[in-house]
C-alpha cells in the first residue's frame, strides 16, 4: 500500500525498521564475502577481524527486536503493517544466523591454514566453496532489494535460486569423501571443508526463509509451491573401492 | 405501555420491504439481505447483506458516518422511531421477516435487545431496572419470580456480587462500568436471541472495558452478538466476524482472524491501518 499513514511518526518507525533490516542485511553479506576471500588466501588476520565484526551483526538483531516489541506495543500494527513488522523481526533472525555462519567459516580458517595438506586441496573444493557464497551472496542482495520494494516475485525467485546452492554442496560432499578415502591425512582439512561447505548451505536456506517471508508479507500467505531441493547429501553413500582378494589378510 | 410503544413505532410515511416467510436457514440467527436506509433523499445505508450466526459475535467497523450503527438500529427496528427514515431490503429473524405488517415491533426488541454507546439506567433502583422489560412484558407473577429474575440477570452480567446488598439504591448511583453491565442485565432479563450493542466501551476506562469483553464472550454462548465499536482491537479480540463499513457500502465481511491480518480491500486496510483513506 503507498498511502501514508495518518500517524506521520508511524511511517518513520516502519522506514526505520527497513532501514535497520538493510543495514543488518549489508552487514552479512559483506561478512560472507570477506570470509571467503580470508578463505582463498588463508588469512587468517583478515579470518580473527571477521569473528569480531560478527557481534555488530549480533547488536543490531538485539536493536530491531527491541525497536519491533516498542512499535507493537506502542502502535498495535494490523494487517499490511503486522505482516511486515513480524516480517522484521523473522528476517533479523535469519540473518543473525547467516552472520555466525560466516564467523563459523572465519574461524575454520585460522584452523586449515595450519594444515600441511591445504595447498594441495585449494583450487578443487574451495573453488566450488566460493561459487556457492557468491550465489548465496547475490540471494542476500536480491533478497533485500525485494523486502524493501515489496516484491513477491523477486523473493521467489531467490527461492527457486538455492537449488543451484544445494546441487553444488551436494557434488562438493561427494568430491571431499572421495579426497578423505585416496589419503588419509586429507580427513582434518576435508571435514572442515565440509563444514565451511555445510554453513553456505545453511546460509543459502536461511535466505530462502527470507524469500518465503517477503512472499508474506506481501500476499499474506507463504509460497503454495514445495521448493525444489538440491541437496542430497543426507542419503549420500561413497564406499571406497574395492580392495584386492587377500589384502586383508596382510 | 405496549401501546404506547407501538404507536411510536408506527411512523407516518414508513415503507417496508414485503417478503413471504421462509423456513429458517441453518444456524444462521438474522439475516439481513439488500438492507438500505434513506433519510429522506439522503441514501445513509445501500445493499447491505450480512448472515449473523448463531452464538457468534460480529463486530461492525468503519469511520464515522458509515452506516454501521444505522444498519444496526435496522435489526430491531429502532429506526421505525426516525421521522422520514425508510429501510428497504429484508431482515430476517429465525427466518420470519421482522419488517412483516404482521410483526409487533416490540417484540422484535424483545427478542433482539440493544445496548447503547452511553450507559443508559433508568432513574429507578437498581432492581427496577431490572424489573422493568419483564413487566412490560408480563414475564412474572410473582414477587419471588422477579427476584429471581434480578439475580439472573445481574450475575448473567457479572454484577451481582458488586450490588446484591443495594439493590434498591439508584442504577444511577453506579459507576460507569457498573452502570453498563446494569444496562447489559436490564436487556438480558427479557431473554432475547440478539444483543445489538452499539460501542457499549466507548465511555468506559480499561478496566471497565475489560470487564464488558469478558462478559461479552461468556454471553456469546447463550446469545447472538452484533457489535459496533472504533476500536480494531477490541473488535479483533471480540467478534469471530467482522464487517467494514465505508461510505454507506459494506465493504468486506469475513472472518476476524482473516480482516485484521490480510483484508481483501484496499479499503478495509487503509482504515485498519490508520492510512488516509
Amino acid at each position: 500500500m503507498d498511502k501514508d499513514h495518518i500517524v506521520k511518526s508511524y511511517d518513520e518507525d516502519l522506514r526505520r525498521l527497513e532501514n535497520m533490516i538493510a543495514e543488518m542485511g549489508g552487514l552479512a553479506e559483506v561478512q560472507l564475502a570477506e570470509a571467503i576471500e580470508a578463505l582463498v588466501r588463508f588469512d587468517t588476520d583478515a579470518a580473527k577481524e571477521i569473528v569480531k565484526k560478527d557481534k555488530k551483526i549480533d547488536a543490531l538483531e538485539m536493536e530491531i527486536d527491541d525497536f519491533i516489541v516498542k512499535l507493537i506495543a506502542l502502535r498495535q500494527p494490523l494487517a499490511e503493517d503486522l505482516r511486515s513488522v513480524i516480517t522484521g523481526l523473522k528476517i533479523s533472525s535469519n540473518l543473525e544466523r547467516i552472520g555466525d555462519y560466516s564467523k563459523n567459516i572465519a574461524k575454520r580458517t585460522t584452523t586449515l591454514s595450519q594444515s600441511s595438506m591445504m595447498p594441495t586441496l585449494v583450487k578443487g573444493p574451495i573453488g566450488t566453496i566460493s561459487r556457492m557464497a557468491r550465489i548465496v551472496q547475490e540471494m542476500i542482495n536480491n533478497v533485500l532489494d525485494a523486502y524493501i520494494a515489496r516484491d513477491a516475485d523477486k523473493a521467489d525467485d531467490v527461492r527457486a535460486k538455492d537449488e543451484e546452492v544445494d546441487q553444488l554442496h551436494s557434488s562438493l560432499f561427494r568430491e571431499l569423501l572421495t579426497y578423505m578415502m585416496e589419503e588419509p591425512r586429507n580427513i582434518t582439512p576435508c571435514t572442515h571443508l565440509l563444514f565451511v561447505a555445510k554453513n553456505v548451505e545453511r546460509m543459502g536456506d536461511h535466505v530462502t526463509g527470507i524469500a518465503e517471508q517477503v512472499h508474506f508479507m506481501v500476499h499474506g500467505q507463504l509460497p503454495d509451491e514445495e521448493r525444489i531441493k538440491g541437496d542430497s547429501t543426507s542419503t549420500m553413500m561413497v564406499e571406497p573401492p574395492e580392495l584386492p582378494i587377500g589384502d586383508a589378510s596382510e | 405501555m405496549k401501546n404506547e410503544m407501538n404507536e411510536l413505532c408506527s411512523v407516518e410515511g414508513a415503507e417496508y420491504f414485503e417478503v413471504e416467510d421462509r423456513a429458517p436457514l441453518a444456524e444462521v440467527k438474522l439475516f439481513a439481505r439488500d438492507v438500505g436506509v434513506k433519510y429522506g433523499e439522503n441514501e445513509a445505508l445501500k445493499n447491505v447483506s450480512i448472515d449473523f450466526m448463531e452464538h457468534q459475535v460480529i463486530s461492525l467497523i468503519g469511520p464515522s458516518g458509515c452506516g454501521k450503527s444505522t444498519f444496526l438500529r435496522c435489526l430491531n427496528r429502532m429506526n421505525d422511531t426516525i421521522e422520514g427514515c425508510r429501510v428497504t431490503g429484508e431482515i430476517r429473524l429465525d427466518g420470519k421477516d421482522i419488517y412483516s405488517k404482521a410483526t409487533d415491533p416490540v417484540e422484535i426488541r424483545a427478542r433482539i435487545g440493544m445496548v447503547f454507546q452511553k450507559p443508559n439506567p433508568f432513574p429507578k433502583s437498581i432492581y427496577e431496572n431490572i424489573c422493568y422489560g419483564p413487566r412490560i412484558h408480563g414475564m412474572a407473577n410473582s414477587k419471588a419470580d422477579y427476584d429471581d429474575i434480578v439475580e439472573w440477570s445481574l450475575t448473567s452480567a457479572g454484577l451481582w456480587d458488586e450490588v446484591k446488598d443495594r439493590l434498591n439504591e439508584p442504577g444511577t448511583g453506579l459507576s460507569g462500568g457498573q452502570q453498563q453491565r446494569l444496562c447489559i442485565a436490564r436487556a438480558i432479563a427479557v431473554h432475547p436471541e440478539v444483543i445489538l450493542m452499539d460501542e457499549p466501551c466507548s465511555a468506559l476506562d480499561p478496566i471497565a472495558t475489560a470487564k464488558i469483553e469478558e462478559l461479552i464472550d461468556e454471553l456469546r454462548e447463550r446469545f447472538t452478538i452484533t457489535i459496533v465499536t472504533h476500536s480494531m482491537q477490541q473488535a479483533a479480540r471480540i467478534s469471530q466476524s467482522t464487517a467494514f463499513f465505508h461510505l454507506g457500502e459494506l465493504v468486506e465481511e469475513g472472518k476476524t482472524d482473516d480482516i485484521f491480518t490480510k483484508p481483501g480491500d484496499e479499503r478495509t486496510e487503509a482504515y485498519i491501518t490508520g492510512r488516509i483513506g
